[in-house]
């Protein structure tokens, strides 16, 4: 018999679903789904989690009148809950995408470049504002905004804290004290949305021990650990008026943000790219052909000729270790991932992934 | 038009971009793009520096459509400050 497993939520739940798949990879027959709460559902998305087995449910603060609960017994032993963790107060003016976004969407790119998680309305207004003015003067004007002339951020972060410990009690964890102590010391959100590893696998942890299937420890552990930085490729710089009002710590003027697969930048360089609408097309096609396997040779070419032009960025080192990788090229899959270490060591996926490379190479045994 | 209502009609199309002859109290954040859980915060903010108020945030969180959020500040305004949180 399958065990039918549907979790609901957004990227998070995306993220619990594979980690359940990893932690329960003994049982037989398993159908774990991430049905994403903020899309329209489907019939066949309604049907699964009629049938499910056990269903995790994300708990939100702004649940809009269609949501997939409706009809889901909380009180029931099949459905358990977890958090939406989300930090407003760090992005408060973050959620409406770059102008130009909608009209680069790719299949490669499904939300086009700068979208809602990436993008500042009040770095949109001041760019408005200097069409026909040098870049550098609408960069100048827009770090130098004091957002706390325009908002009341101590009300907002109160804000922000009352949301996140009522879902906590809602879903039965409250990651609030967790971000409260930690985001001065180093980065816990990528955006706004997007919390990282450490509070991910604290999420997941909560999740799977709500589905209350006699998880042992070891196969939760397994589960856990198979999460790294899922959401960390892209990293929405802090507005230094955010910075300096809350005494961020990590957040220094030439601290670099990684925005995936063109480099790292600081929050001055990702707003003059933002204006110029600044973005690699070719690149993000090629990191995509080679996770697609689609015209998996062409894309590996362009990370070769991007690799030149960029010899200090890991991601695109990574992504061609990826390619030769697939292409059977094992010796050049090495020298890639070793050379994408040697610029970011802090990268665990990608230390994974050397292990692998190791191990069919004949390396490790 | 009573101010709290005029204020919030403004408010709303001010925060979300959008004309303020297409808010009215029926109105439902599912019915205006960009509207969510963030830019709701924006928006509850302008309202209290507008109209100088405190909200009662279990109340706001919790409101169907633009006609409640009225009704909460219309609340607030009466007692004075609203519920300091």
């Amino acid at each position: 018999m399958t065990l039918r497993i549907a979790v609901v939520g957004n990227c998070h739940g995306d993220i619990i679903a594979k980690a359940a798949r990893v932690a329960l990879r003994a049982v037989e027959s398993l159908d774990c789904r991430h049905i994403v709460s903020y899309a329209t559902a489907t019939d066949a998305d309604r049907g699964f989690i009629d049938m499910a087995d056990r269903v995790l449910l994300q708990v939100t603060d702004f649940t809009a009148p269609n949501s997939l609960a409706a009809g889901l017994d909380l009180r029931s032993g099949q459905v358990g809950t977890f958090p939406l963790v989300a930090c407003n107060f760090l992005y408060p003016y973050a959620g409406k995408a770059h102008p130009l976004a909608s009209a680069s969407r790719r299949p490669y790119c499904p939300s086009g470049y700068y979208e809602g998680q990436l993008s500042d309305t009040m770095l949109i207004d001041v760019m408005h504002r200097h069409e026909d003015a040098p870049t550098e003067n609408a960069v100048a004007e827009y770090l130098a905004l004091d957002y706390a002339r325009l908002l009341d951020l101590d009300r907002l972060y109160d804000m922000n804290r009352i949301k996140m410990q009522r879902i906590g009690a809602a879903s039965g964890l409250d990651l609030w004290p967790r971000i409260e102590r930690r985001f001065r010391d180093m980065p816990i959100f990528w955006t706004y949305l997007h919390p990282n590893g450490q509070l991910l696998r604290e999420l997941t942890h909560h999740a799977l021990q709500q589905l209350e299937l006699g998880i042992s420890g070891t196969d939760l552990a397994f589960g856990i650990a198979s999460i790294k930085e899922p959401l960390g490729f892209v990293h929405m710089p802090i507005h230094p008026s955010i910075v300096r009002h809350f005494g961020i710590d990590w957040a220094t003027p030439d601290y670099r943000y990684r925005l995936m697969p063109e480099g790292r930048f600081t929050a001055q360089e990702f707003a003059s790219r933002y204006i110029r609408f600044e973005h690699n097309d070719g690149l993000t096609q090629a990191v995509d052909r080679v996770h697609t396997n689609v015209d998996l040779d062409a894309g590996v070419e362009t990370l070769e000729q991007e690799r030149i032009k960029s010899p200090r960025n890991g991601d695109i080192m990574i992504h061609l270790a990826i390619g030769y990788w697939k292409q059977g090229k094992l010796a050049s899959s090495m020298a890639a991932v070793l050379a994408a270490l040697v610029v970011d060591p802090t990268q665990a996926e990608w230390v994974e992934f050397l292990c692998i490379v190791a191990r069919q190479s004949g390396l490790l045994t | 038009m009573d101010e709290p209502t005029a204020g919030v009609f403004q408010l709303v199309a001010m925060t979300f971009g959008c004309p303020s002859c297409d808010v009215t109290r029926q109105t439902r954040a599912d019915d205006v793009d960009g509207w969510d859980s963030l830019s709701q915060s924006i928006l509850l903010l302008g309202i209290e520096r507008r109209f100088a108020v405190r909200l009662d945030y279990d109340e706001v969180f919790n409101v169907a459509d633009v006609g409640d959020l009225i009704d909460c500040v219309a609340r607030a305004v009466r007692a004075g400050t609203g519920k300091v949180v």
